[in-house]
């Protein structure tokens, strides 16, 4: 029985951060889906949800100004939902320049927000982005390009995370980052990626379905319903947004909220668990919900290990042991110098995933 | 950033993502999602 749960653990495991990998190299060879992208100019809406972006607005409003696309054709929308540090007061300047600002005096949560914001939205594409990142100038243009092709109806741009010398981080954050990416790039090669980047994602305006009020991820909920309604959602690497690397107790409190947001979505879509009504339904489990197994499983292989101290087995929990060393003394090299090393999780108040 | 660092990183991290899935869990089941309150918006 402990060797049972033992192997089942690995298994688990190793699936889902080397075999999955391993399936979608090897699928994507045999049934790639190439996406057919024709440069165009339709009318698109971007919509920004607003709580608390003092630091941000400014910068966010400039980069909007400075895309590479025709200002007729593209409604910028600020959706702010109960500022209470002056984001309102600094986006009056914008309004001025043709900014459309809905404006909410009740705290209402990111999902209301964006409804509102789609509410006034007269654009054929709707563009959605957080307030942090910043697009790449020609950004727009590629992500439409891309609906160009009939089948596709959500398209997900790419998500940079920058050192302080503005290249792409090689530090943790930013090696599990493209980790994700890779995978991510493959499963929108073969159909679809089960989710978008928040911070820079488009889909036609005809498909959008308001969201419920509650709900914690709108990139991956509007996107699989996109999915479930028998279009493809695809990333495009052409189509670039850019963010600071995060130490890894801030991606922490980032993580921790779109978890519980996968928990969440699994609750309000459950057809996403039936195979004959998602077409990414191996996608699903292999990405979201294998993820959301694997804490188990390493619990699991350690305390059965516990039991199997002998041959291969003890090789397998000295290496579990060494992990668990190697983290912990990653652990201290990050509260080195900081106050807090993992902040505590405030809902509600963290960036999006992607 | 070193090698030495980076090898001490990259198994917080993980671990670190994987114990945000169990935290996860935690605000999930407590339903800590009761700060959305009743819609009321107005155009600027």
């Amino acid at each position: 029985m402990v060797e049972v749960i033992f192997w089942t653990s690995l298994s688990c495991i190793a699936y889902v951060y080397a075999g999955y990998p391993l399936l979608l190299m090897a699928w994507r060879r045999l049934a790639r889906r190439p996406v057919h992208k024709r440069y165009q100019e339709l009318s698109v809406s971007l919509v920004v949800a607003m709580h608390n972006e003092k630091k941000n607005v400014r910068a966010k409003m400039e980069n909007c100004f400075e895309l590479d696309y025709p200002a007729d054709k593209l409604q910028v929308i600020v959706s702010l939902d109960a500022p209470t540090d002056g984001t309102d007061a600094l986006i009056c300047d914008y309004a001025v320049r043709g900014v459309d600002v809905v404006h909410s005096p009740v705290r209402r949560g990111k999902a209301a927000a964006l409804n509102s914001g789609v509410a006034v939205a007269t654009g054929e594409i709707l563009l959605f982005a957080d307030a942090r990142q910043r697009f790449d100038k020609s950004a727009v243009r590629e992500l439409v390009a891309n609906f160009a092709d009939e089948f596709v109806g959500s398209v997900s741009g790419e998500l940079l995370l920058l050192d302080e010398e503005a290249q792409e981080a090689s530090d943790a954050v930013g090696a599990y980052w493209r980790y994700e990416k890779r995978l991510r790039a493959m499963e929108s090669d073969i159909h679809s990626v089960p989710g978008a980047s928040g911070a820079i994602y488009a889909i036609r305006r005809d498909s959008f379905v308001a969201l419920r009020p509650e709900t914690i991820l709108d990139d991956v909920v509007i996107p699989m319903g996109i999915v479930l309604g028998g279009k493809r959602a695809i990333v495009d690497p052409a189509a670039r947004a850019y963010d600071a690397s995060q130490d890894p107790g801030l991606e922490y409190g980032r993580k921790t909220r779109t978890l519980t947001g996968n928990y969440q979505l699994f609750s309000q879509m459950p057809e996403l668990l039936v195979p004959w009504r998602n077409p990414i339904f191996v996608q699903v489990i292999s990405h979201k919900l294998g993820r959301l197994l694997v804490p188990y499983c390493l619990v699991a292989l350690l305390i059965s290990n516990l039991f199997l101290l002998h041959g291969f087995y003890f090789g397998v929990f000295v290496c579990q042991i060494l992990w668990y060393v190697l983290a912990g003394a990653g652990w201290l090299l990050s509260t080195r110098g900081a106050e807090s090393p993992v902040p505590q999780f405030e809902f509600g108040q963290g960036e999006k995933e992607i | 950033m070193n090698i030495f660092r980076k090898a001490l990183l990259v198994p917080y991290t993980f671990m670190l993502m994987n114990w945000a899935v169990v935290a996860g869990f935690y605000y999930f089941t407590r339903g800590h999602r009761d700060f959305w309150n009743a819609p009321n918006t107005r155009r600027a």
